[in-house]
């Protein structure tokens, strides 16, 4: 099956959402972002949204494409992943209610479900599990079990997702706090509910006119093997493709660089850990208070959706035509910091009493005044991206500029991390990195360059 | 090794429609402007140093610099300051509002025996916590307004006023600014304190004036600056 064919499978369901979601200027559909690309790219996914406007639905179509390897849990508060991985054996068990069993047999009384094998997780309504409880789903959005003390990865083939929904606001009966570790765990995290990603009112009229009278969410059909080797083929395809240089380059600014507080001892708002972003040192005119440094797992995340995106707009052609490579560059740093949209409101980088206090407690509002369109640092990172692509041209070549360095810093400060970056590149041999890489390193599993 | 070859990629392919071609040509292009700029930058070197202000025409009329007398100074004791270090604002008038003539530090201020007397008086703890990014010069860089206005008038200075604060930086650019001993000030010291200010660079740096502006919503609350709805 070809990729154009996969993604052409995967735009049929029963969730209707025709909303056309714009992201650095390339029109996608809602299906693009919300199954596409996280499958495509193999991130873990969180819908979140109100009461009945389809995270369920949208949760049985994404089971049903993977056919009998997909592996579904409803979130509650004694919820434990292990027990979808591990079962008694029963022959040993009788061997040892019988006082037959072996020291072997002893280590054997606990062995793993075929579950182990499945290539898509889908936790629904996973913010009814408790904190506590949300811990134990660390590992299996890293796409792995520890069984007898030994690691072991999940899925096959290598390809094992994570998708999970629950409902927005914590207004709900039942509902807990989402853990922070947890969250940044969940690579993409949409509302499903905000007016950007929204059913339109034609899909409303379809849905209330069509056949469907039952207002319970339709259960998957799909049985065998659904789309999913289409969907581990296409995945291979993206794991070839190469790494961009301008997001390399960007990269640590989104870590290093936004970690840079002026005014405060270290320089460092990670320094102030807790204190953050009430410590007396940060500036209240600046955005220093407002937001935290990305970690690593979520810049990573962010770059493989980047080019997740980019492949589904290569494959239909909505790659815009004749342009430079300075032009796609800029298109593809405006088409990242949309991508985190996708990643970081809901991922605690942004402070909560700005999201409260400042934006009405909407996450999205919050992300636009920081990195959105108009945005005073969005302003800053296309300004600079030229600059950082001319060093980086160099930097191939094994060559710095002093001049093309210092339009990019002069000294110490949010973009230097960007400067030292491309003068680490120049100086190293490194070669061949490939997404693969990335979304291995996204997920935690060493091995990446 | 890295490939010397033109368009040669040692990590990263081309996607979205960027090519080997367009990189190659790009990296030509960029050699070219990178050899330019340095010859420019070589024949600038060996120019006369007032040359590259001179061409930027005077904003504001010139009035003859008189010898700066009994004037209120934005540092300490003038009688033990470099004058060189200072710029003579000369005095202006528009309409209602004048001021008479000012001596401006060219360097932003830094801790000291008086700075710190002040802060022990206003119980804030003045630190040099940044350097001028053109000059190894330290500087105060953590208050915010209200704590840099209270130590200027504190130091027996006055604030500038953004009236004054355009004449400084227009002053700047003519080319006729002069310091404490009468001498014209150097291109290059215009120039860079041109860029100590108005440079766009990292770390953000801005300078506090005598006056303070709040963004105000529909409903005079104040609200974050980069609010899409605001009322000034």
């Amino acid at each position: 099956m070809s990729i154009k064919e996969t993604l052409n499978k995967l735009e049929q369901g029963t969730y209707q959402n025709s909303r056309i979601i714009d992201l650095g200027g390339v029109p996608f559909t809602a299906r693009d972002v919300l199954v596409k690309a996280p499958l495509l790219t193999k991130l873990n996914m969180f819908y979140l949204g109100d009461r009945g406007e389809g995270k369920t639905q949208l949760a049985h179509d994404v089971n049903s494409y993977f056919g009998k390897n997909h592996c579904y849990a409803e979130g509650r508060p004694d919820f434990e992943p292990s027990e979808l991985f591990r079962q008694l054996n029963a022959q040993t068990l009788g061997k040892v209610l019988r006082g037959e069993a072996s020291p072997e047999d002893m280590a054997q009384i606990e062995k793993l479900t075929a579950n182990v094998s499945k290539n898509l997780f889908y936790i629904d309504e996973l913010n009814r599990c408790p904190p506590i409880t949300q811990n134990y789903f660390f590992n299996l959005m890293d796409g792995k079990i520890v069984f007898q003390g030994r690691i072991l990865p999940l899925g096959n083939r290598g390809y094992s997702v994570g998708f999970a929904s629950a409902n927005s606001g914590n207004a709900y009966n039942g509902t807990f706090e989402m853990d922070a570790a947890l969250l940044d765990r969940m690579h993409m995290a949409i509302d499903i509910t905000h007016p950007d990603f929204f059913t339109t009112a034609g899909d409303i009229f379809d849905i209330v006119s069509g056949n469907k009278k039952d207002p319970r969410a339709s259960v998957p059909t799909a049985s065998g093997q659904g789309l999913t080797e289409g969907i581990l083929e296409m995945h291979e395809v993206f794991k070839q493709r190469p790494v961009s240089p301008i997001l390399c380059a960007l990269a640590p600014y989104f870590n290093l660089g936004l970690d840079y507080a002026q005014s405060t001892t270290r320089h460092s708002k990670r320094a102030l850990k807790r204190t953050w972003p009430n410590s007396s040192g940060l500036k209240e005119d600046t955005d220093e208070n407002k937001i935290y440094p990305m970690s690593k797992r979520a810049i990573l995340a962010a770059m493989a959706l980047t080019s997740g995106l980019e492949m589904i707009a290569e494959t239909t052609g909505k790659v815009p035509k004749e342009r430079t490579n300075a032009d796609l560059n800029e298109l593809e740093v405006g088409l990242f910091l949309d991508a985190l949209k996708l990643t970081v409101p809901f991922s605690g980088i942004i402070s909560p009493q700005y999201i409260d206090t400042e934006c009405g407690g909407d996450a999205y509002v919050a992300f636009e005044n920081l990195l959105g369109e108009g945005s005073a640092r969005r302003s800053e990172i296309i300004g600079k991206t030229p600059r950082v692509y001319d060093a980086m041209l160099l930097a191939e070549r094994g060559k710095t500029n002093t001049a093309l360095l210092n339009e990019i810093s002069t000294a110490e400060g949010e973009w230097q991390p960007v400067r030292d970056a491309i003068v680490h590149y120049a100086e190293s041999d490194k070669e061949d990195l490939r997404q693969g890489d990335i979304v291995e390193q996204a997920k935690g599993n060493p091995g990446g360059k | 090794m890295v490939s010397e070859t033109l368009g040669a990629t040692r990590n990263f392919g081309f996607t979205l429609g960027r090519t080997a071609e367009g990189a190659r040509s790009d990296y030509e292009a960029l050699e070219k402007r990178l050899a330019e700029q340095e010859k420019r930058l070589a024949q600038q070197s060996t120019a006369p140093v007032s040359d590259p202000v001179v061409s930027i025409p005077p904003i504001i009329p010139q009035s003859p610099v008189t010898q700066p007398q009994n004037i209120p100074i934005l540092s300490y004791d003038l009688s033990k300051a470099n004058p060189k270090h200072f710029l003579v604002l000369p005095a202006r008038t528009y309409g209602n509002y004048s001021y008479s003539d000012t001596a401006v530090c060219l360097y932003r201020l830094g801790k000291n025996s008086q700075v710190e007397q002040v802060g022990k008086a206003l119980s804030l703890p003045y630190e040099d916590t940044a350097k001028e990014l053109t000059n190894d010069s330290k500087y105060i860089g953590n208050v915010n307004w209200e704590q840099g206005m209270k130590l200027v008038l504190g130091l027996n200075g006055t604030p500038l006023t953004t009236r004054q604060g355009l004449d400084f930086l227009a002053l700047l650019v003519s080319g006729q600014a002069k310091d404490l001993n009468g001498n014209l000030l150097g291109a290059n010291e215009c120039q860079r304190v041109i860029r100590e200010i108005l440079g766009k660079e990292n770390p953000w740096r801005s300078e506090w004036l005598d006056a303070n502006f709040k963004y105000l919503n529909s409903k005079g609350k104040p609200v974050a600056s980069n609010k899409k709805e605001l009322f000034i």
